[in-house]
């Protein structure tokens, strides 16, 4: 059970990343202005890496056997 | 000093025109909606169930708020991009209208200045009133093609200066 709430996750999380990247490439690809896009990017990234990185933390921290979650089939 | 791929030399941008601040506004306040009603409930959730917050329950609750966030941050973001990449660039030979559709649709049009026929303008509603904001709409000479502002600011304005930057293309100045 425990390893299919890793792979539901490890799957989300893909995704998050995927968006990131997406949302990154749109701001360096589309801008008009240079300047104002590596501003955007560097916004954007300081806070979505801080928050995929304790998300995953977070994550890895769960107590799935104290939460009734078997941790086997 | 703005570039857009595909200018010429000697092409000079005159205006970006982005859709009104409000447009993004509404978008926002949405989401702002949604944020209240989900830590609201979770609030409401641990006021009525306080055994929730026990050292699992409390860092399964954290792990969700976390999320949430993450989510919140990336969809504010995609909302964000597709108001600003959506844009009218006038520059003094044509008029680039690049649509952004979501993170996967973009499509982009030109219209030179011989070939506007008619531009109208529509101001609907009472924020758009007082706010000053609405659709423009170019008609050039081929029938199905049409270029729209949509949302933008002072749209009596933009008409005024596009009419204008087509005068003097017609006079050749």
């Amino acid at each position: 059970m425990q390893s299919l709430f890793g792979l539901f996750y490890t799957l989300l999380f893909l995704c998050y990343i995927f968006a990131a990247i997406f949302v990154v490439f749109h701001i360096l690809r589309y801008s008009l202005d240079r300047k104002k896009a590596l501003l955007g990017v560097a916004f954007f990234l300081s806070v979505a890496v801080i928050l995929l990185f304790v998300n995953a933390i977070l994550f890895f921290s769960l107590p799935f056997s104290e939460l009734g979650i078997p941790t086997s089939f | 000093m703005l570039t857009f791929p595909g200018q010429k030399d000697t092409e000079q941008v005159l205006h970006v025109v982005h859709r009104h601040w409000f447009n993004l506004l509404s978008h926002f306040f949405l989401l702002f909606v949604i944020f209240i009603v989900i830590f609201g409930g979770i609030s409401f959730f641990l006021i009525l169930f306080p055994e929730a917050t026990d050292a699992g329950g409390k860092k399964v609750l954290v792990f969700v708020q976390n999320s949430f966030f993450l989510f919140m941050w990336l969809y504010c973001f995609m909302l964000w991009i597709d108001y600003y990449f959506d844009v009218w660039i006038i520059t003094d030979e044509r008029i680039l209208n690049i649509e952004q559709k979501g993170l996967f649709i973009r499509t982009i049009s030109e219209v030179h200045y011989s070939r506007i026929q008619d531009i109208s303008t529509s101001v609907n509603g009472i924020i758009p009133t007082v706010l000053n904001f609405g659709d423009l709409l170019l008609q050039t000479a081929s029938e199905n093609e049409r270029v729209s502002f949509r949302q933008v600011g002072d749209p009596n304005g933009l008409k005024d200066e596009i009419m204008r930057l087509a005068k003097r293309d017609r006079l050749g100045l």
